[in-house]
């Protein structure tokens, strides 16, 4: 009831976890918690190891969630093709790489490295991170220009064997152009959102909590920036799956992502605070199923958007 | 010979649904938080190894990492904190009774020392609880052989743990510091240590937990006062997760091309591999620097 097929993958699970937030080392710990998960994205991967950002790296904002700024710390492509890859196929759940370059030319590279390299088969689709600095403008996000972000998505998807995911950031005036970009390059579906860019100030110490001053605000408060980010891309592209992330705390949360248009879901920062998230949200959506007599929980995809919302979508 | 850093004890890492037995105020700001388990099995965990404590609320915080401080037999155990934020003044406030999520046991532990008799145990503040247990463990070992605790605070009215200190360690080799002379030596642990230099240089292995500015100054001072020491120090460090899932609660270490997530790789780590201050680590093509 809760599989997702979605190009030639099927997840048996919709519950993913969101990239950076993630321990896989927990399937030995916490077992079944694969069982509940329908893959595995990994931590962003650059081409070369990156030790990422000084402390202070996170900051707790109660209630709302929390900012980061890690810095993309990995141990890069080739380590995960080595070692980390083999460790993650062992679990029987599909493996999402989660790319990053700092050039246009930089995805296609990393990708044809995967795609050649004995272990590339193990990797069921690719993530490309496009909330990340491009080197030759400035250190300016690519996520931010469609023309960017088509040609990323370009770059990846001429060198990949796999579906490719775009994920957008949401740290821009529409999602729209850029979400219609990725669809142009290629993308076989759209992850959203990324963190939204924050800051915060220590009030004892007369300065930002981070290192790097402002970071990534992630967790409960930016549900209804992320919702509303689905809900625009589905009504304009209605025949693009979404993977819906951004403050999933619950079933009840997970439901609302699926209504206002995504077909899978990503967990991180509440996951943090109980790493057994994955499984109480799939015996949730579960017991929501039955007692919804549903046969498959994506036949709520996109379901809130009726006709007259749709209408009213249109005038604005 | 560096220490060896253990395995983690992973196999037995639980959600632990908990009841609060007691949460006893023991001296300005300091609680004793005795927990127990609801799991048969139990709960069970060595020296240096730390839980997350889940505040029992459906408002977002992130788990609180702790230091245990004791594990008894029948699925209790005890952690030592400093009411200094929103999430332990929180904890105050609980009552005997109530049910709180625990994971744990988490991160590795202290190696053992070769020379019992001759090891210093160092604590600042409610660094000390992890030494406590060192000092149990050490004991179980050895027969009851003593390790010698130097243990430094603010003032009398933070010593909290005083009498339990001495059940452990006995009066001969526990050694009080206090920065305001209330309680034992006048001044802080590191010139406690300078006071007995001869327990120093006799001294294979030390370990030290507290404040990170008293956690390097000692480590300096015995470097200096006896070079072949080996010291090991439990760090503290802001952390989301706990397991390993987030890397924002890393350290820097000399021996390590990236940066060592303190919950899974710590919170033990040689003292000698440690970058206290570390500069900005990027590789030149990237100061250009991704938020996320
Ligand atoms: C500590 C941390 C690290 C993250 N690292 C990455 C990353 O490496 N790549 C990425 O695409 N997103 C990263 N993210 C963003 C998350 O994948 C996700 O998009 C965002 O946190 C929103 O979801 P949430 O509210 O469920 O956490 C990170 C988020 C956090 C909190
Ligand atoms: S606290 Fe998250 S990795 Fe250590």
């Amino acid at each position: 009831m809760l599989s997702v097929k979605l190009n030639d993958i099927t997840f048996s699970s919709p519950l993913l976890n969101a990239s950076g937030c993630f321990n896989p080392e927990l399937f030995n710990t916490m077992a079944p918690l694969n069982e509940s998960m329908g893959g595995v994205v990994t931590k962003t991967v650059t081409q070369e190891p990156r030790p990422g950002n000084l402390q202070q790296r996170t900051v707790e904002l109660p209630g709302i969630g929390m900012l980061n700024s890690i810095g993309l710390q990995n141990p890069g492509l080739n380590y995960f093709l080595e070692t980390e890859v083999l460790m993650l196929a062992q679990y029987g759940v599909k493996i999402i790489l989660s790319l990053s370059a700092t050039s246009i030319e930089g995805f296609g590279t990393m990708v044809e490295i995967v795609t050649n390299h004995p272990n590339g088969h193990w990797v069921d689709a690719i993530e490309i991170n496009l909330s990340c600095p491009n080197v030759a403008k400035g250190g300016v996000d690519f996520g931010i220009s469609p023309g960017r972000v088509k040609a990323c998505t370009e770059a990846t998807v001429q060198a990949s064997k796999c579906p490719v995911f775009a994920k957008l950031t949401p740290n821009i005036t529409s999602i729209l152009p850029v979400a219609e970009a990725a669809i142009e390059g290629g993308a076989s579906a759209i992850s959203a959102i990324n963190t939204v860019v924050g800051c915060s100030i220590d009030i004892k110490n007369k300065k930002p909590y981070l290192n790097r001053i402002s970071g990534g605000y992630s967790g409960p408060g930016i549900k209804p920036i992320a919702l509303h980010a689905i809900w625009q891309i589905h009504h304009h592209f209605p025949e693009t799956p979404i993977i819906g992330i951004g403050g999933i705390s619950s079933a009840n949360d997970v439901l609302e992502f699926m209504m206002a248009g995504a077909s899978l879901v990503q967990i991180g920062t509440q996951s943090f605070r109980n790493p057994m998230i994955f499984s109480k949200i799939h015996q949730d959506l579960m017991a929501y199923g039955q007692s919804e007599g549903l046969q498959h929980l994506t036949d709520l995809t996109g379901c809130a958007h009726s006709q007259k919302m749709k209408r009213q979508s249109l005038i604005q | 010979m560096p220490f060896s850093s253990q395995q983690p004890h992973k196999k037995n890492l639980k959600d632990h649904t908990c009841q609060v037995m007691a949460n006893q105020n023991v001296g300005n700001q300091l609680y004793i938080l005795t927990l127990k388990t609801n799991d048969p099995d139990g709960f069970y965990c060595r020296a240096g190894q730390f839980v997350m404590i889940d505040m029992p609320t459906p408002v977002f915080y992130f788990r609180r990492p702790m230091s245990v401080l004791a594990v008894h037999d029948d699925g209790r155990f005890d952690v030592f904190y400093k009411v200094h934020g929103q999430g332990t003044q929180i904890m105050a406030q609980w009552q005997p009774g109530i049910e709180i999520q625990v994971l744990g046991p988490l991160g590795n532990t202290f190696t053992p020392p070769t020379e019992p008799e001759t090891a210093l145990l160092i604590g600042g503040g409610i660094g000390i609880a992890p030494l406590y247990m060192l000092g149990q463990e050490i004991k179980n070992r050895t027969e009851n052989r003593t390790p010698n605790c130097y243990y430094g605070v603010r003032s009398h009215q933070e010593v909290g743990l005083k009498d339990s200190l001495e059940a452990q360690f006995g009066s001969k080799c526990l050694h009080l510091s206090s920065d305001d002379g209330s309680v034992g030596f006048h001044g802080n642990v590191g010139d406690l240590l300078k006071q007995n230099r001869e327990r120093v240089q006799a001294a294979k292995e030390a370990y030290i937990c507290g404040p990170t500015v008293m956690m390097e100054a000692c480590f300096q001072l015995l470097r200096e006062m006896n070079p072949a020491i080996r010291v090991e120090v439990s760090l503290e460090e802001r952390m989301p997760c706990g397991t390993g899932a987030c890397t924002g609660c890393v350290v820097f270490r000399s021996d390590q091309p990236l940066p060592s997530k303190v919950c899974v790789e710590g919170p033990v780590f040689d003292a000698t591999t440690l970058i206290w201050r570390p500069s900005a680590p990027l590789s030149p093509e990237e100061n250009i620097v991704c938020s996320r």
